[in-house]
């Protein structure tokens, strides 16, 4: 039984059956096999409904509709032309830029993909007009991206949270510290290549300069600040904090900077609704799925054979995230939350590791698995948006994991670059 | 009637946006909390999710792993699909069978803060939304058999 709803999964994802309905089918047929003819029917759409009756999951459609809205409003142009002002002086500086760009985009979006499709576009034909080699603006683009979902808002980290019943909020401000540290981390490498290639630099801002990119990008660089503001005083949830950045989006986009017309408006809430029915129904399937799962004792018996092998917090950690980088080379972001991420928590919050902090872990984990091959989704939207070949993509984005790595391990081995903040804030 | 319904969708979203931003507006301006709209974007994101998911199998738009599917031919591709689709089929009749039972038994249950709305018409969405899945399916199946039946092999790139 076991073997059929894991190994059985596995078969119909690689067979490219949809992830949802791999998960509806294997789980159908095990529900079968436990209770036959006598089958309960209609706890199947029970399930399904009940797993994405969530309020916490509000956020995700929300958060994905104020990224999609700031795209299309010429926001990322304006954040983009900013981050040059302020750190395209130093060796490399567009390249920096994008790092720095990707952060403040973080602030408003929670998901890599946003990033690099969005906002990636812009970069590329910035870096490549200044005479980059358009290998490594892809490559800089792709890595920058990942840091959307780490630093706050993040679509995965509502999602572990959920599954987890780990506060939201948080997790949120958990990801602020390993945010910055990507950053800097991603810097520093875009450095060693500027210096070995001679990437050109822009001139030291004037003070003027400064205060014209500032007034230029105050109202976008607000966004994070109000939903993390928000959140922190306990005005709004993390779902009614992404309302309010949908609301502040719309505004953006039509009163203030008139780039967004009704058509544009009514098409971001189209496509917006695709993406949150794409991700609702796994989510959906995955709760019937994952009852199941729970049933037949598998993720307990999984949880203790890891605890038999090692009760050392940090033996645990390191071997769960070598597993994860190579569940991340396979598994979507979130299916591998949703069915993983309770096995997971069970062994790590039995060896007393705080749930925050793990969060983090996996998902900077899980974020770098975007960027690994062979199902790497950042390394598809980059194919597309850079027009260049996969392999080509993976060659050129491979060197800007390692950074991404360091963090992890950081983060790994010191609990409190994740913790000390929420602490901070909402003890 | 496709476009009709992605407009559907998008006035769903529209509507759950607003619930949920009046959620806010409602308490932090005018200081009082709403009981009920919490519970009511809820269920518009129920509703939205599964008429979504309708819409994403007419288009093949559902995520799915594509790794070794794109690595094949164009007819074996096809064939693929068709088994795809033929997988698709019993997992969704039966949770479309599943939400017809339920919209009958809780047509009379009524949400807990908002009493006009069943939970049945909630589970009606879902088996609505579950037989446009199978009228979906049942069409891609029709027009790939059609297409890979009729097309020959071409190359090497083909079925062998």
């Amino acid at each position: 039984m076991t073997y059929i709803i894991t190994l059985g999964l596995i078969g119909l994802f690689m067979l490219g059956i949809p992830i949802a309905m791999s998960l509806g089918l294997t789980g159908l047929i095990a529900f079968f096999i436990e209770q036959g003819s006598r089958m309960n029917i209609p706890m199947i759409a029970q399930r399904m409904m009940y797993g994405i009756n969530n309020f916490v999951l509000l956020a995700v459609p929300l958060f994905i509709l104020s990224a999609r809205l700031m795209n299309t409003s010429g926001v990322t142009t304006r954040l983009f032309n900013f981050a040059t002002t302020i750190v395209g002086f130093l060796p490399g500086g567009l390249g920096h830029a994008n790092c720095v760009g990707s952060l403040i985009f973080a602030g408003m979006s929670g998901a890599a993909v946003a990033d690099a499709a969005g906002l990636g576009q812009v970069e590329i034909k910035a870096m490549d007009e200044a005479g980059y080699d358009h290998s490594f603006s892809v490559a800089v683009t792709a890595a920058s991206s990942t840091i959307g979902p780490i630093f706050p808002p993040s679509i995965p980290m509502v999602i572990y949270g959920l599954v987890g019943g780990v506060s939201v909020g948080r997790l949120f401000l958990g990801g602020v510290v390993p945010g910055v540290l990507m950053t800097a981390a991603l810097m520093a490498m875009v450095w060693l290549y500027a210096e070995k290639r001679g990437y050109p630099k822009t001139p030291f801002p004037t003070f003027r300069q400064i205060v014209k990119a500032c007034v230029d990008a105050f109202l976008p660089l607000m966004t994070p600040a109000i939903l993390l503001g928000g959140i922190w005083t306990g005005w709004f949830t993390p779902t009614e904090a992404a309302a309010v950045a949908v609301a502040y989006a719309l505004i953006l986009g039509t009163i203030i900077y008139h780039e967004l017309g009704l058509r544009d408006v009514v098409q971001v809430f189209a496509d917006s609704a695709r993406d949150t029915a794409a991700l609702g129904f796994i989510v959906a399937a995955a709760s019937f799925y994952g009852w199941l799962l729970m049933r037949t004792g598998a993720p307990t018996a999984m949880a203790e054979g890891m605890l038999e092998f090692s009760r050392n917090p940090l033996v645990l950690l390191l071997i769960i995230n070598l597993f994860l980088l190579v569940v991340g080379c396979f598994f979507e972001t979130i299916v591998a939350l949703l069915i993983l991420g309770p096995i997971l928590l069970e062994v790590t919050s039995k060896v007393g590791i705080d749930p925050v902090h793990f969060g983090v872990i996996m998902v900077l984990n899980l974020m770098i698995g975007l960027l690994t091959p062979p199902f790497g989704v950042v390394l598809f939207v980059m194919v597309q948006v850079g027009n260049m070949s996969f392999e080509e993509v993976v060659k050129a984005t491979w060197p800007f994991i390692i950074p991404l790595l360091v963090v992890l391990f950081m983060i790994t081995l010191w609990p409190p670059l994740v913790t000390w903040l929420p602490n901070l804030v909402m003890s | 009637m496709k476009k009709r319904l992605e407009q559907i969708n998008a006035a769903i979203l529209f509507l759950m946006f607003l619930i949920t931003f009046f959620q806010v507006v409602s308490r932090v301006v005018l200081a009082t909390s709403s009981v009920w709209s919490e519970e009511l974007a809820r269920l518009t994101y129920v509703v939205m999710v599964f008429l979504g998911a309708a819409l994403l199998v007419r288009d093949d738009g559902l995520i799915r792993v594509t790794v070794l599917t794109d690595r094949v031919g164009k007819r074996a591709g096809k064939i693929f699909r068709i088994l795809t689709d033929l997988f698709c089929v019993p997992f969704v009749a039966v949770m479309t069978w599943g939400a017809w039972t339920n919209t009958r038994v809780n047509w009379t249950t009524y949400a807990p803060t908002i009493d006009w709305l069943s939970f049945g018409y909630v589970y009606l969405a879902i088996f609505l939304s579950g037989l446009l899945m199978l009228w979906y399916l049942v069409g891609n199946l029709i027009r790939d058999t059609r297409t890979t039946l009729g097309t020959p092999s071409q190359g090497p790139e083909g079925w062998q």
